[in-house]
């Protein structure tokens, strides 16, 4: 029998060196870039594998990315978040230019700032750009030197090649200071990154600011929604407190999921959906309600933000099988498999929390326990439960 | 019971069960065959290597069952070291990574993270040009591509 034996680093097998890459930092990774070729292959991916696009004047906490590019330098140089939104400046189109041979390596991309996806667009065009040239060349390489029509034909041909993304986990920050709304070619430019990375996108995330809200917001938000996608999620922060919250803002926040729940694109991208969390929104009840029975392959469940006080109503929601009643009942779908879809289980992961300090009785406690075979995780925010019902919760971790 | 392991050069070496079923893949074996006096070999373990691995698995005979914190950060790991591990790992590198073979092979998981812990340490807060002096490896870059690697990838920060 043959042995492996290892007088170098570079002759352990994979599954090993990939053990020590995980213990190194990005900054780490980086250094041990530069040791020879083997090692760039060996460290190149990881070092781009999350990538946190921000801008020091809209940063906000982030957690746990590798890579993390700023992409204006100091903030002295470099003009706000507001002021960003088309026109590119040197420092914009050098960060592209360095993101653009590793599009392919970004598993996880956040972006900070809804105007920083620009930067991301652009370094994707770069790279069609860059490829439609390869092809070009290519084709002249190729073809008899007489063949006016091979040429043009390859060039067309050429064009219709696209950058291909490969990242699994997306999330974007709809937060601007009173700048301009989504226009229609970053709605269009937004769903063709969608597009592009179909294949692997498991998991979305956008966060957006009421106070700054803008209703052509929501036509982006909507038209952003991917299908195929496991976990979803919509968090909204701004107006913390409800008193001073005006009305407007509030109706608005309603309607948003409202919407959402609506839109027949959304169906599909509901289906598949194995994780929600909705925070920061007034979340009625019976809305979401009609969301849950959309997806009937839910399994974990995060609403802060419940707007009512209604015991009867949100232990509906959190009984056995709320999220798949809705396919078992269905007289509507043309699938006949479609019901065998739905878990028909309850669920593994609630957290819940309303928007003001509340207090629910036994009703939600019976819904929780209702799922008691499949619940691996309880979370509980600002809600007060009676003494009974706190014991009867025990099994699962409890917060209040 | 002690039972026998028998090394890539035909080396015996009677150990405890319970030091030799530090590896799963003994343990598995022995319950495969049932109580028997013969030999396990272990073909891909040379004498030296298989000393190493059973004074380390004599020393940690009565460690618990290893369970992985999932929450805990990976590479803040790299420091948790034991100070008798540190010390049993002072090898010349081509010991390191026969003994990290070996654990990965005979499937010992808290051996094979130590050798990989200790791998990274070495390499660890050196600059590139140490780090090809460590393991005896040539700069096969050109100083032009060396230049563009740092500049591609120093926009990146660590957070």
């Amino acid at each position: 029998m043959n042995r492996a034996i290892a007088s170098n680093i570079n002759d352990l097998p994979t599954e090993i060196i990939l053990q020590i890459l995980a213990l190194f930092s990005r900054h780490e990774s980086t250094v041990c870039l530069r040791v020879s070729k083997a090692w760039y292959n060996l460290f190149i991916d990881q070092v781009w594998h999350k990538v946190h696009i921000w801008h020091p004047d809209v940063h906000r906490q982030s957690t746990n990315y590798h890579c993390f590019v700023n992409c204006y330098g100091e903030p002295k140089d470099s003009p706000t978040g507001d002021a960003i939104t088309t026109s590119p400046t040197v420092t914009t189109v050098a960060a592209s230019s360095h993101l653009g041979p590793h599009l392919h390596r970004i598993k996880v991309l956040s972006l900070e700032h809804a105007s920083l996806f620009d930067i991301f667009y652009r370094a994707i065009r770069e790279n069609d750009a860059c490829m439609d040239r390869l092809g070009h060349d290519k084709a002249l390489t190729d073809q008899e030197p007489s063949s006016e029509v091979t040429t043009a034909t390859a060039s067309v041909e050429a064009s219709k090649t696209k950058t291909k993304l490969y990242f699994e986990d997306l999330g974007i920050d709809l937060d601007y200071k009173g700048g301009p709304a989504r226009t229609p070619a970053q709605v269009t430019a937004f769903q063709d990154v969608l597009q592009r990375a179909t294949g692997t996108l498991k998991k979305f995330t956008v966060k957006f600011n009421a106070e700054h809200w803008d209703p052509e917001d929501q036509a982006y938000l909507l038209a952003a929604l991917p299908r195929n996608i496991e976990q979803l999620e919509l968090r909204c922060f701004g107006f913390r407190n409800k008193s001073t919250r005006p009305k407007a803002v509030e109706m608005e926040r309603l309607a948003i999921l409202d919407r959402i729940a609506e839109i027949p694109v959304a169906t599909e991208a509901f289906e598949r959906l194995r994780s929600l969390t909705i925070a920061g929104l007034s979340v009625d009840m019976e809305v979401l309600m009609a969301l849950l029975k959309r997806c009937p392959a839910l399994e974990e469940l995060e609403v802060i933000g419940i707007s009512d006080n209604m015991s009867g109503k949100l232990a509906q929601v959190l009984s056995k099988g709320a999220c798949c009643s809705y396919i078992y009942n269905s007289s509507s779908s043309n699938d006949p498999g479609f019901a065998k879809k739905g878990r028909g289980g309850g669920w593994k992961r609630l957290i819940f929390g309303p928007s003001f300090s509340n207090s629910y009785d036994e009703l939600v406690v019976d819904a929780i326990l209702d799922n008691r075979e499949t619940l691996e995780y309880l979370q509980i925010v600002e809600v007060e439960f009676p003494e009974s019902a706190i014991q009867r919760l025990e099994p699962w971790r409890v917060r209040s | 019971m002690p039972v026998t392991l028998t090394s890539l050069d035909n080396q015996e070496f009677k150990v405890d069960k319970e030091v030799a079923e530090r590896s799963i893949l003994i343990k598995n074996m022995i319950e495969d065959v049932g109580e028997s006096d013969a030999p396990i070999p272990l073909p891909n373990v040379s004498a030296a290597v298989l000393t190493k691995v059973i004074e380390y698995c004599e020393h940690h005979r009565n460690d618990p069952v290893q369970v992985q914190d999932e929450t805990d950060d990976p590479r803040k790991r790299s420091n948790d070291i034991e100070e008798w591990d540190m010390k049993f790992m002072q090898v010349d590198q081509e010991m390191l990574f026969e003994i990290i073979l070996a654990a990965n092979y005979l499937d010992i998981k808290p051996l094979l993270d130590v050798g990989c812990k200790t791998v990274a340490n070495i390499i660890k807060g050196k600059t590139p040009e140490e780090i090809r002096k460590a393991f005896n490896i040539v700069n096969d870059f050109t100083p032009e591509e060396e230049a563009q690697i740092k500049k591609e990838n120093e926009w990146a920060e660590d957070r």
